[in-house]
């Protein structure tokens, strides 16, 4: 979305080092060869004395004004937008520089966030590339700039406000082959499990109140002694529930070109997910535990749901390991309802494993995306490596635990990530079930 | 504190663009170039003072924005001074433009970031005005030949008026030049 225009703050007109420099050494060098009768040193005084003069005849009377503007103000990781600023009522200025102060996850490749133009005509306008390379909601750092007259004389500072950027997470590569939900009717690309009001027909029943009267057979009911209607298998979709482990961010974060952090690969992950859900006409909720503030997204279909869940998961700030439980309250899990819950946690903290397995006694499909990066083991301290390695052997004993109940637990991979674990709830959905408490 | 300062150096002259090591190399020559000029024809030899103040041109490329500039001219001025007797050579309009230049590129420099690359627009105007600064010199440096060549008695407040009509003459004759360049 592009930003309009707001204008910046700017400074007066002062007088530069160069300024100082040739006008001291104008004076000294004639009064020198003044009193020394040296008229060769008039000739070598004599740039600094006509620099000085133009320098002062030319010498801008007004501050310039300044404005600017993001050209987009949400951007995908990765993406890139272009700062622009625009220096108007600028007569007697020579040229204006701009520099963007380096931030993080803020890559200048161009110039390195710098621009310098001439002003013609009394304005500039100046751009600079601006790319995000993390996702996240952050401020870019004003721009500060310069605006000098002839012979870089006076020059006049100015800056702009702060501009809020917020830089939608690049949904990893995924996609899946296997089959989700059982056979009972089709609805668009996924199976409805129970009847009421859809397209797909299920038989014929007898008429009971509520029924429309276009679902009337009246063929069928004029061979029977009470009017029949058609009766259709549910529209229904699958709700796909996504749950983010926001505890704490593991790992080294590179951006979109480098290592993944945990929390990098969590949000990439479930954007991928949701994304390929979303094209699936599927419904998509989002909960995260964990993290600083509420992160909750209703369950909801359509291009603008995905558009929610990213939008939330940008926002995401890590709780610096707090858990959920100590941050005040759990959001309620996505139990009911939800026929393919999916938990992204990096296994540290043993609450996503905890409810992971409540939720898998209770019969629902849930599989946990482990999304530790190998780089932690890669500590240059050598106690905190020996402390890691000890956390990772008793990790995966608490892993193969929760494996032995029936949960599943798989690194994320991208495509195909979850293709066992989706054979395995369709195999499972058409036999028989036993709920457990 | 040391290695702090250091590294900053050493990302500073990372960032730095092409241009802006082509300016700095730039004022090391034509600060280097006005000494030499100076040392030309007499009987002086490179020596420390001169190596002195090539470091200190060096150092002033790399801080555009300090004082260290001016202190180069000085040492230069003063070279010229202690070596040089001919108020007419030629030699003091070559210093003198080697100084303009050193001075305009440490100024330009001093105004824009280290890594930015300079439009050709903005090196076009600030050539002009170097052009017509050089002229302006020249006429200068004419004048107190001619007002030696004939004999004129040496004072030095009879060559300031000259050098002010000369330099009155050129504004007004330039006049016009003055605000075309500054428009670009």
């Amino acid at each position: 979305m592009s930003q309009s225009w707001s204008p910046g703050v700017t400074g007066s007109w002062l007088p530069t080092v160069a300024f100082v420099r040739s006008s001291l050494l104008a004076i000294v060098l004639v009064t020198v060869a003044l009193l020394g009768q040296r008229p060769d040193l008039l000739v070598l005084g004599a740039p600094f004395a006509i620099i000085t003069a133009w320098s002062a005849a030319t010498r801008p009377r007004t501050p310039p004004e300044l404005s600017d503007r993001l050209g987009n103000s949400t951007l995908r990781e990765g993406d890139a937008t272009i700062w622009r600023g625009r220096v108007t009522d600028a007569d007697g200025t020579d040229l204006v520089s701009a520099r963007m102060e380096p931030a993080t996850w803020i890559d200048h490749r161009i110039d390195h966030g710098t621009v310098t133009m001439p002003v013609v005509d009394g304005r500039t306008d100046l751009d600079v590339v601006v790319r995000s390379t993390r996702w996240g909601r952050r401020l870019l750092s004003p721009v500060r700039l310069l605006a000098t007259s002839s012979w870089g004389a006076y020059q006049c500072s100015m800056h702009t406000a702060h501009t809020s950027l917020t830089t939608l997470p690049l949904p990893a590569a995924f996609d899946t082959s296997a089959p989700r939900r059982p056979t009972d009717g089709l609805v668009g690309l996924e199976r409805s499990t129970r009847r009421g009001e859809g397209s797909e027909f299920a038989g014929v029943r007898a008429f009971g109140t509520g029924d429309r009267i276009r679902r009337i057979n009246w063929a069928r009911s004029l061979r029977s002694d009470h009017l029949q209607v058609n009766a259709t298998w549910a529209d229904q979709d699958t709700h796909v529930a996504l749950v983010i482990d926001a505890g704490a961010d593991y790992g080294i974060s590179e951006g979109i070109d480098g290592a993944a952090s945990s929390l990098d690969t969590a949000v990439r992950a479930a954007g991928a997910i949701a994304e390929h859900s979303g094209r699936r006409g599927d419904r998509i909720s989002l909960r995260v535990f964990g993290a600083v503030g509420s992160h909750v997204v209703p369950a909801a279909a359509g291009p603008m749901q995905l558009r929610r869940v990213l939008d939330t998961l940008s926002r995401l700030q890590p709780g610096r390991g707090a858990t959920a439980a100590r941050r005040g309250g759990l959001p309620p899990w996505p139990a009911n309802g939800a026929e393919l819950t999916v938990v992204l946690s990096p296994l540290i903290s043993h609450e996503a494993l905890d409810r992971a397995v409540s939720l898998g006694r209770h019969g629902l499909p849930v599989v946990v995306i482990d999304t530790l990066p190998d780089t932690v083991l890669a500590d240059d301290d050598p106690v905190a490596a020996l402390a890691w390695r000890i956390r990772l052997l008793e990790r995966r004993a608490e892993i193969r635990r929760v494996q032995q109940a029936g949960i599943p637990v798989v690194r994320w991979l991208g495509p195909g990530s979850l293709d066992q674990f989706l054979r395995d709830v369709a195999r499972r959905a058409s036999a028989p079930r036993m709920r457990v408490g | 504190m040391i290695t702090e300062r250091l590294q900053r150096w050493i990302d500073t002259a990372l960032m730095a663009s092409a241009q802006r090591w082509a300016f700095g190399l730039a004022a090391v020559v034509m600060a280097t170039g006005a000494l030499l000029v100076t040392l030309v024809g007499t009987g002086d030899r490179f020596g420390w003072f001169a190596v002195l103040t090539v470091v200190l041109a060096a150092i002033a490329a790399v801080q555009a924005g300090s004082h260290t500039a001016a202190v180069v001219i000085v040492l230069v001025v003063l070279q010229w001074m202690s070596a040089v007797d001919d108020p007419t050579t030629p030699r003091s309009l070559m210093v003198a433009v080697c100084l303009l230049v050193f001075h305009s590129v440490l100024a330009l420099m001093a105004v824009t970031p280290h890594s930015t690359t300079v439009p050709p627009d903005v090196l076009r105007r600030w050539a002009q005005r170097v052009g017509a600064v050089t002229i302006t010199t020249a006429a200068v440096w004419a004048l107190v030949r001619v007002l030696q060549q004939r004999d004129a008695p040496a004072d030095p407040r009879l060559t300031l008026l000259a050098l002010l009509a000369a330099g009155l003459g050129v504004v007004l004759l330039l006049r016009r030049t003055i605000g075309d360049i500054d428009d670009g």
